[in-house]
Formats: C-alpha cells, sequence, structure tokens
C-alpha cells in the first residue's frame, strides 16, 4: 500500500527529471517568419554601431542643408558636384561609400536639376565608350573628339569619427557624422554639416 | 506493487530512449584536405558554435591563400560578435544553474575576438580598405579593453567609498581600491600592434599617425618601434607559435584557466635577395589569454558550483539523518517510520537536484590561432622577389623555413603578404 503511494510521485519526479535533462537548448526551432522594415526603423536587432536608421537620419539631414545653401539654391546654371570617399576613422567596417550614394539619390530626386552629379567612379566604362565613338567603331551624335566630360565644380565628401566608452555598465559608442562640400576651384568649403549618433548597450553577463 | 515498479521502469526507459533521440550523432570522416573536413564538421556542429568554426576555417583559409572564403567567414563570425548586445536567450541559458556555460553562443574570450578582427584587418589591407582595416585594428584593442572581474570589483569599491563618510579609514580603502583598479587596468588594450596598424593606415593615406605611434611606442616599453616610411609600401604580417588552449580546474571543472601553447619558435625573418628584415613579435597571444583577470561569469560559475556542492551535501546529511532515523523508527512507531522516509526522499530530491546542476566552464577554443604576431613593412621595387621566411628558436636556431613569391604591382598601392609557419 505505501509502495503505491509512492509510485506515482516518484514516476512523476523521473518525468520531470528528464524533460530538464533532455532540454536540447534549440532556440525558435521553427525559425523565425522574414518581417520587413523601413530603414528607419530600430529592428530587433542592434547593435552600437552603425545601423540603417543612422544612414537614413543623417543622409537625410545632409541632403535638406545642402540644398538650402545658397551655392546651389542661387546658382548661375547647375553646379556639378563630384563624389570624394568619405573616410571612416571608427571601429565599425563599413561600405562607407553608402552615405554619400544615399545623399547623390535623395539629392539628384528632390534637387530637380538644381545640382548635377558627375559619373567619376564610371569614367573607365565612359571612356572606352569615348574611344569607340573617336575610332568610328560606334555612331555618335556629336562631335567624338570633342571634350565633353565635365570638371567638377564642387566635391562632396565626409569623414566618421568616433569615440568608444567601456565601462562596468557597459559600452558607448559616439559618432560624429561630418560632410562637406568643397570648391574645387578655390578649395573652400562652401558647405559643412554634421551629426551625431550616440548609443550605448551591454552584453549578457554570460559574455563578460 | 510489481505491476507498478515495472511499468514505471518501462515507462522511464521509454522516456530514456525516446526523449533524448533529438541530437542525431553525425559520423565525420576526412578526406584528406582539412578545411574541407573543418567544414563538415562545422555543419555537423552545434548551432551555438557556428562562430567557434567560423575563427577556425578562416583562419585556415588565410593560411592557404583562400583569402576569399577567410574573408567570408570572418565577416560572419564578426557580424555576430558584434551584434551581441543586450538579452540572449543561450546567454540567459548558459546562466542557467542546470545547464553548462558552452550552451551560449559561442564568441570567445577577449584574445580570440581580438584575433578575428586582426585577421580582418589585415584582409581589408590586402584589398586597398585601408579604412576598414583601421576600424578592425581600432576594434581588436577595444576587445581587450574590458579589464576584467578585477577591474569591476575595484570599480564597485571606489564607489562604495566614494558613497561612504570621508573618515581616514575609507579614504584608505579608496586608495587601495584605486591602485588594484589600476593594476587591473595594465593588461587592458595593451596590444602593441593595433595601436602601431592604426597609425600605419592613417599615415599610408596621408593622415597623421603620429598620436597612434605614440600609444604604441607607449605599450612596447623598451623595444624601439620603427616609424612609419612613406617608401614602405610592402606590409608583411607574420604570426608564428602555438596559441593558448583552455581547460576547466575546480572541483566542479567551474574555473576557467588558459594553458599557453607549447612552442619552440619564438621569432622570424625575412630574407629577399640580400636583405634580412627580422620579423620580432609585437604581442603575445599566449600573455594576453593569460592575463586578462577573471570574467563576470566566473562569479556566476561559482555561484553555480557552490549551489551543486551545498545541494549535494544537504542530500547526503538528509539521507544519513533518514537512515539513522529508520534505525531508531521502531521506539516511535509509524511516525518515526515516515519522518525517516521523508528525510531519504528529500535527501535523494536534493542529491537530484545536486546532479543535474551543471556549473561547468566553457572550454570551447579557437584551437589553432598562433603565439605571436610580427609585421614589418618594407620598400620594394615593382615586380616579382622570391623571399625566404625562416622561423627561429629562442637560440635563433633555424626552426622551419617558407618560401614565398612577393608580386609588387606597382608604388602606389600597399602590398600585403601574411606568413604563417603552419600551412593550415
Amino acid at each position: 500500500m505505501k509502495t503505491r503511494l509512492l509510485l506515482p510521485p516518484t514516476f512523476a519526479a523521473s518525468v520531470l527529471v528528464l524533460l530538464v535533462g533532455c532540454a536540447t537548448g534549440v532556440q525558435n526551432p521553427s525559425g523565425v517568419n522574414v518581417t520587413q522594415m523601413n530603414a528607419d526603423e530600430r529592428g530587433s536587432v542592434t547593435s552600437t554601431g552603425i545601423e540603417s536608421q543612422d544612414l537614413v537620419a543623417v543622409t537625410d539631414k545632409m541632403a535638406r542643408s545642402i540644398l538650402a545653401i545658397p551655392e546651389i539654391a542661387n546658382a548661375q546654371g547647375t553646379p556639378r558636384v563630384a563624389l570624394d570617399p568619405v573616410i571612416n576613422e571608427t571601429r565599425f567596417p563599413i561600405n562607407k561609400d553608402i552615405f554619400l550614394t544615399r545623399i547623390r539619390a535623395e539629392l539628384n530626386t528632390k534637387a530637380q536639376g538644381k545640382v548635377r552629379f558627375l559619373a567619376r567612379d564610371r569614367m573607365v566604362t565612359l571612356e572606352r565608350e569615348r574611344d569607340l565613338k573617336q575610332a568610328g567603331e560606334v555612331t555618335s551624335s556629336s562631335d567624338p573628339n570633342a571634350v565633353e566630360f565635365r570638371g567638377t565644380d564642387f566635391y562632396l565628401t565626409g569623414k566618421l569619427q568616433g569615440m568608444t566608452a567601456r565601462t562596468s555598465r557597459g559600452t558607448s559608442d559616439y559618432i560624429l557624422y561630418a560632410f562637406q562640400l568643397i570648391d574645387a576651384r578655390t578649395s573652400d568649403i562652401v558647405w559643412e554639416d554634421s551629426a551625431e549618433i550616440k548609443k550605448q548597450g551591454q552584453e549578457d553577463a554570460a559574455y563578460r | 506493487m510489481n505491476k507498478h515498479v515495472t511499468s514505471s521502469v518501462i515507462a522511464t526507459a521509454l522516456l530514456v530512449a525516446v526523449g533524448c533521440a533529438s541530437q542525431p550523432k553525425t559520423h565525420l570522416v576526412a578526406n584528406g584536405d582539412p578545411i574541407a573536413d573543418a567544414e563538415a564538421s562545422m555543419k555537423a556542429a552545434p548551432t551555438n558554435d557556428l562562430v567557434l568554426w567560423q575563427y577556425r576555417i578562416g583562419t585556415m583559409c588565410l593560411r592557404a591563400g583562400r583569402a576569399d572564403d577567410a574573408k567570408s567567414y570572418f565577416d560572419q563570425a564578426l557580424t555576430r560578435i558584434n551584434g551581441i548586445m543586450g538579452s540572449d536567450r543561450t546567454a540567459a541559458a548558459a546562466r542557467n544553474k542546470f545547464k553548462a556555460e558552452s550552451k551560449k553562443t559561442f564568441i570567445g574570450e577577449p584574445y580570440e575576438r581580438v584575433m578575428a578582427n586582426f585577421y580582418r584587418g589585415l584582409l581589408y589591407w590586402k584589398d586597398g580598405e585601408l579604412d576598414n582595416a583601421r576600424a578592425c585594428f581600432i576594434n581588436a584593442q577595444f576587445q581587450d579593453s574590458d579589464a576584467g572581474l578585477a577591474y569591476l570589483k575595484a570599480s564597485g569599491k571606489i564607489d562604495q567609498a566614494a558613497k561612504a563618510s570621508t573618515s581616514k579609514k575609507a579614504a584608505a580603502k579608496a586608495e587601495e581600491a584605486q591602485r588594484e583598479k589600476e593594476a587591473a587596468e595594465t593588461f587592458a588594450s595593451d596590444y602593441v600592434l593595433f595601436d602601431y596598424l592604426e597609425g600605419w593606415t592613417k599615415a599610408a593615406q596621408g593622415s597623421d599617425g603620429t598620436d597612434a605611434f605614440r600609444r604604441a611606442a607607449a605599450l612596447a616599453k623598451d623595444r624601439v618601434l620603427p616609424g612609419y616610411d612613406s617608401a614602405a609600401k610592402v606590409m608583411v604580417f607574420a604570426e608564428y607559435g602555438q596559441g593558448p588552449t583552455k581547460y576547466a580546474t575546480g572541483k566542479h571543472n567551474s574555473e576557467l584557466r588558459f594553458k599557453p601553447g607549447i612552442t619552440n619558435v619564438t621569432s622570424a625573418r625575412l630574407k629577399i635577395g640580400e636583405t634580412v628584415h627580422e620579423l620580432a613579435p609585437y604581442d603575445d597571444i599566449n600573455f594576453q589569454a593569460t592575463t586578462r583577470g577573471g570574467r563576470v561569469m566566473d562569479c556566476i560559475l561559482k555561484s553555480k558550483a557552490v549551489f551543486k556542492s551545498s545541494t549535494d551535501t544537504v542530500g547526503d546529511v538528509a539521507i544519513a539523518a533518514g537512515a539513522g532515523t529508520a534505525v531508531t523508527a521502531g521506539s516511535y512507531g509509524n511516525a518515526g517510520g515516515y519522518a525517516a522516509l521523508g528525510m531519504m526522499v528529500f535527501g535523494l530530491i536534493s542529491k537530484t537536484v545536486s546532479a543535474a546542476a551543471n556549473p561547468a566552464a566553457d572550454v570551447r577554443c579557437w584551437d589553432n590561432l598562433p603565439a605571436y604576431l610580427s609585421f614589418k613593412a618594407i620598400a620594394l621595387p615593382p615586380g616579382r622577389h622570391e623571399a625566404t621566411v625562416e622561423f627561429l628558436d629562442s637560440t635563433n636556431a633555424v626552426v622551419s623555413t617558407k618560401t614565398l613569391t612577393v608580386d609588387v604591382p606597382n608604388q602606389a598601392a600597399n602590398t600585403v603578404v601574411f606568413v604563417s609557419d603552419r600551412n593550415y
């Protein structure tokens, strides 16, 4: 009788122990559905580094700021701008061209022809095409020997600099995004603007 | 009664047989290609070990001259380790008393994270992406900036002293804690090479690398570092020796320790024609691994170990007390018998809980790291140059030799050469 009473709890305890012991630790075994997000949205996967929402915020601000300057807004004719690669001095490896690409795209979309960008990153292709025209191997709608590649009026460039602090309360990363428009003839910096983003976080104690 | 016992045993056996069968075992067969074998092992490994395998295979690919594959592996690993902020289920599991630390996603100890950044940095440099190379070197130094548990404890003591009264005793305690904090900081961010390379990348881009050079020179102590020579466009990265491994010690294997790799290669030299370039070590990974100090996780493991020991002791005491009571139970009738049984069951439960507790430290280890890192920037005219690297022991005797061809396409861009005393 006493044995009968003891057996069910013993079995239950065994089941419990086995359930605990057999846990595989697999998280989300059936996976997680793909979620589409806006580029300026802060997702659930975050770091203290440079993320898409930072890119959108910074480049939006820069594009608006450039359009307002007199050299662009009141320019006689259409100023030509070439891109000079951004210098990244932060601790985060990035595709740094993405900043200038987005500023250019924003300006081309919103500036309504007030400013034109030069495709200097396509010069190899363009020169090959010109050579073909000059050689008469392809047709040309204008004099192929005339120099028509435009010189730039301004260079758009920038620099990313960072400061990192780590304490017992976590890690903090400050990044200064500074962009400049430089007069190609005089080297005057005709426009400069910056954006600052600071983030902090701490990893789980298991990683400290 | 027999029926119940039999059915319980059968049911338990079934649960064991069926319930735990969710981890298929894969039998791996070596096919002779170490990288392919490692890739097969990675596929069979738990998801939590993915970064570990990416580290290992990335290194093997780099040594075998498969730079694109190496980049891919290190990129995947760095993406994971740089996004480790905030809550993490596997990390929470690792803190659980009943789960081993190795349940967490492996990202490695600081010296391992440092090395992933270093390797990726030199690969960026090889591709002419100096900004990103610099970012990796800065990040490598940052990964070593965690001064460890001693630093945290000392900081806590300083905070406490600041809140305490302004008595002489409190001031003395604060001073002592400050000294402890400074001692702990001695080994934080103390790699010479990364500050030096940060300066090099700046100088190579026409910026001022002086500040980074000064930091590197301070860390190098008595050793004189070569200045940034604008004519030197060939960047030679060398590694040699056997890096550290991990082991667990203590009663419940809850204490993580690092074992320096056994190696007789302690330096190297590069010969190109008649010119000999010394490839002396800038940093010692064995030293870096063993000087970090404790981890926050060590406190958690210690607490788990205490729990395991105490539940075991409680179990022993309860079983012994129950057995003792059972012997004398006859004098007290049924009540004495129930009490004895209760104590023994409690003791067994406590022993079971103790057995289930898992304070084992995580000894997963990036086990193909080198012991020493070296760097030399040299000036070579454009063209093809045959070179020999000799790996030397402490008496300068040649232990092994490697030959390589250095192609310098032009004087404008940097040429990056990586040489290891291992083939994989």
